[in-house]
């Protein structure tokens, strides 16, 4: 039996050990000392022989490594973004960035742009002319001297666009 | 059963991959397999024997805590040597914070890796009891029998597998197997009175 623990070590140290096999020999490790005296002494030649150092590691190290793991919670696993969720988010970043260069290009030449502004205002007042005549009629109607005395339906409209511009 | 040969990565991701599912027995097997190991770099760094290997515990436990991160994307013992130097470059730049006003600065740190050196040896009875150990094993491994030489060989210095072994000397793996085992006994057999 110990003959057969014994190679399962040798085994063990050349990785020619399957998992199932290597955790009953780890149960065997931490019941019989002798073992383990046995696994470092192994692993030590091994090492000696690369390095010329006998290296003697103390017999409860690996046990004190245990006791302190299992006081340890299991590692919580980081999950690295997949390159489908990489992709989607490169795609949404470019898409937002497409986005605020059109509404900055918009911004930039027409809205605070004052000729733009005034361009706009030319183009949209005309259309209110039955407006215009609207408030003509209106000042006239309320004594608005100023207004009162144009003749032309113009006039009236020519102040009320430069108010728009102020 | 018959065991497939395997390499020290894959297992190692084996491993890994069982710990991360909360097996902590797996890195029980981690720690078995390459305490030596680490235990040697820290002693590059922390030269006394015995707080180098108090290090090598810290680093394993860091390993462990962080073991959530690792991805494999190199493989286990290359992030298990990078947190061992980090934890021995740490304790020692701590260390001489502690006991003096002079401070360590991480090129010092660095050349001190670097150092060639016999490693956990503070004593010249330390090293006369290395040699004599040194030379005991090399008798041992001459006095082997030629094909457990060989395999032994093959194993330890070239690094092959036991298929890989089994091919080469033309021999079922069950025998490079048995071989490997009786060439560590014997070696082993005769260091003991050393050791004692």
């Amino acid at each position: 039996m110990s003959e057969d623990l014994n190679q399962k070590i040798s085994q063990f140290m050349d990785n020619e050990l399957e998992h199932a096999d290597a955790i009953e020999l780890l149960a065997a490790l931490n019941a019989q000392p002798e073992l383990q005296h046995k696994l470092h002494r192994y692993t030590a030649i091994s090492h000696a022989l690369k390095n010329q150092v006998y290296l003697k590691v103390k017999d409860d190290f690996s046990a004190n490594i245990a006791e302190q793991i299992q006081q340890e919670s299991v590692p919580v696993i980081e999950q690295a973004p997949s390159f489908k969720q990489t992709y989607q988010w490169l795609a949404l970043a470019a898409s937002l960035a497409i986005i605020a260069f059109i509404v900055d290009q918009s911004f930039n030449t027409q809205l605070f742009k004052p000729a733009a502004t005034l361009q706009m205002a030319q183009r949209w007042l005309p259309e209110q002319s039955d407006l215009n005549k609207l408030i003509g009629q209106y000042l006239k109607e309320h004594s608005f001297d100023a207004y009162a005395k144009s003749d032309a339906d113009d006039k009236p409209y020519g102040k009320v666009t430069t108010y728009n511009q102020k | 059963m018959i065991n497939q040969p395997r390499n020290s990565e894959q297992l190692d991701e084996e491993l890994v991959s069982r710990v991360q599912r909360g097996d902590k027995a797996a890195f029980d097997l981690l720690v078995i397999k390459y305490q030596h190991k680490i235990i040697q770099l820290v002693n590059r760094y922390v030269k006394d024997p015995s707080e180098a290997q108090d290090v090598a515990q810290e680093a394993f436990i860091k390993a462990y805590r962080a073991l959530g991160t690792f991805r494999g994307e190199a493989a286990f013992y290359t992030w298990l040597y990078r947190i061992a130097i980090n934890t021995a470059k740490n304790y020692l730049i701590l260390r001489t914070r502690r006991h003096s006003n002079y401070q360590l600065d991480i090129q010092e740190v660095e050349a001190i890796g670097n150092e060639p050196q016999l490693q956990g040896m503070d004593t010249p009875e330390q090293l006369i009891l290395n040699e004599e150990i040194i030379t005991t094993l090399n008798k041992a491994i001459e006095d082997l029998p030629e094909e457990m030489l060989l395999a032994f060989k093959l194993r330890e210095f070239e690094g092959l597998s036991y298929e890989e072994i089994a091919l080469a000397m033309d021999c079922p793996i069950g025998t490079i197997r048995s071989r490997l085992f009786r060439a560590r006994e014997a070696i082993d057999k005769q260091l003991t009175p050393l050791l004692e």
